[in-house]
């Protein structure tokens, strides 16, 4: 009776907090919306605070929080690379159908470690930096959903590293499921995790989303993961 | 006495011809619920290797919801034109027209072909190689139909389409495709994404290919090429903000 009270409690708390996600994420597009179309001055101060407010809701900013996610994600990152290099070559190896599957696991294990990467190094740079979401909102308001559902994925995977942190299989089987979950199964990054993932360098979201040539909504990449 | 007796029968003279007039007015088929429910099974499925039935629940459901395709346009063969008469696609058509309008129409005429070659035999071959590359391209032939069967009066003023016989004649002309074909991609093709949309892999090749090749053999090289469970990037987008703003 205890167990089942407590599953339903569960289920009833998780629903909520998607139900307040996803009437965040509506109330923003709205806001946004609004933004874009409305001329007068001193309206467009009032949504555009309210943009903000929502932006930073579904980013996960919390005012006078001290938080930073890379050093929680590095140490296990580099146990995913260090688990894809134990995997070995697969050219080395004949059988195809043993190949493929070392080369699947490779690759999902890269990814994932590059993905996380991408994101703590974006959610950091959010929390040090007050001005990047105003310009997040400013350049690319469109991404802000994107960007919150890969940040929010990454949030799961600390709560799991954080409680089991050499599991690999959990946190690499909860990214899969992300990056599977669209309708032909391929999930398409934001612009600026694409762009993110696509560079060496972290420091540089800011001048990349101030930047003219900042990639397009065409330029956008999967999430390769098998 | 009488009373409960009368209400008894005019109630199973309502229930009896209620049931006569939906058996003779079947709802139609519902095509995102279908779209839906094979993208979950193709997704599972692609977990392991394809069975035997596997294949067979797949090509069944995809030929369920083909056929619905082709009950809704209730024709033999669709052509389409221009208003000089001239076949569809050609480009010196649209020579004022922006990139977007341009790529719609390559994507309306690979599209074309692909309804006009798809066979029992493809659908097995295409989910063979690979479930999930199916899911993308029944929603493009859903977004061919709606475009075939759209009612000019729903869409503004205009002559849009034909029927002579058991042949549909649909005039592709500029205004058609940004009138109507325009609004239908955005509703119907940005589910997963309301921002952009990546053809599926067989309308891109046929997009890409030149006039002198044929469709099927486009189709039979791309499956050749085509590996199972690959998020490759080389899909041709359309981006929502080119359909909006129209000409760039």
């Amino acid at each position: 009776m205890k167990k089942f009270l407590f599953s339903m409690l569960i289920i009833s708390n998780t629903e909520a907090l998607c139900a307040d996600f996803n009437s965040t994420r509506a109330a923003y597009r709205e806001s946004a919306e609004r933004l874009r179309r409305e001329i007068d001055q001193t309206k467009r101060q009032q949504l555009l605070a309210d943009t903000l407010r929502y932006a930073r809701i579904l980013l996960g900013i919390v005012d006078g929080l001290n938080f930073s996610a890379l050093p929680i994600v590095k140490p296990f990152c580099e146990l995913l690379q260090s688990e894809a290099k134990k995997i070995g070559e697969p050219g080395n190896v004949t059988d195809t159908k043993i190949a493929l599957r070392m080369k699947r696991d490779i690759i999902r294990l890269n990814e994932s470690a590059k993905f996380l990467t991408a994101c703590a190094s974006l959610l950091d740079a959010l929390y040090n930096d007050g001005e990047l979401i105003s310009i997040i909102v400013n350049r690319i308001p469109e991404d802000v959903p994107h960007i919150a559902m890969e940040i929010t994925t990454m949030l799961y995977v600390i709560e799991m590293i954080t409680k089991e942190p050499t599991n690999i299989e959990r946190p690499v089987n909860r990214l899969l499921e992300f990056a599977t979950s669209a309708e032909d199964g391929t999930r398409l990054l934001s612009r600026l995790m694409t762009c993110l993932m696509a560079s060496e360098s972290r420091m540089v979201i800011k001048e990349k989303l101030l930047s003219s040539d900042f990639p397009a909504a065409h330029e956008r990449k999967y999430l390769s993961m098998r | 006495m009488r009373l409960p007796f009368l209400t008894l029968l005019v109630s199973a003279i309502f229930w009896i011809a209620s049931g006569c007039f939906a058996a003779a007015k079947l709802p139609d088929l519902d095509f995102e619920k279908v779209i839906f429910e094979y993208s979950a099974v193709a997704k599972e499925i692609s977990k392991r290797q394809i069975s035997q039935d596997d294949e067979i629940k797949l090509v069944n459901m995809a030929t369920t919801l083909i056929e619905g395709i082709k009950k809704q346009i209730n024709a033999d063969d669709v052509l389409m034109q221009y208003m000089d008469g001239s076949s569809f696609p050609n480009m010196t058509q649209h020579v004022n027209s922006g990139p977007t309008e341009k790529l719609i129409v390559r994507f309306v005429a690979a599209i074309h072909n692909v309804y006009k070659i798809l066979s029992k035999e493809l659908l097995t071959a295409i989910i063979r190689k690979s479930p999930l590359e199916l899911t993308p391209l029944l929603r493009e032939l859903c977004v061919f139909s709606q475009f075939v069967t759209a009612n000019p009066r729903d869409y503004g003023h205009g002559v849009f389409s034909e029927r002579r016989g058991r042949t549909i004649i649909v005039f592709a002309t500029d205004n058609a495709l940004s009138r109507i074909m325009k609004p239908i991609i955005l509703k119907r093709l940005f589910v997963s994404d309301p921002d952009l949309y990546k053809m599926s892999r067989i309308t891109t090749a046929l997009c890409k290919a030149n006039e002198s090749q044929k469709p099927l053999d486009v189709i039979n090289l791309t499956m050749k090429e085509m590996k199972r469970n690959t998020a490759d990037d080389t899909r041709i987008p359309i981006a929502a903000v080119s359909l909006w703003r129209g000409k760039q």
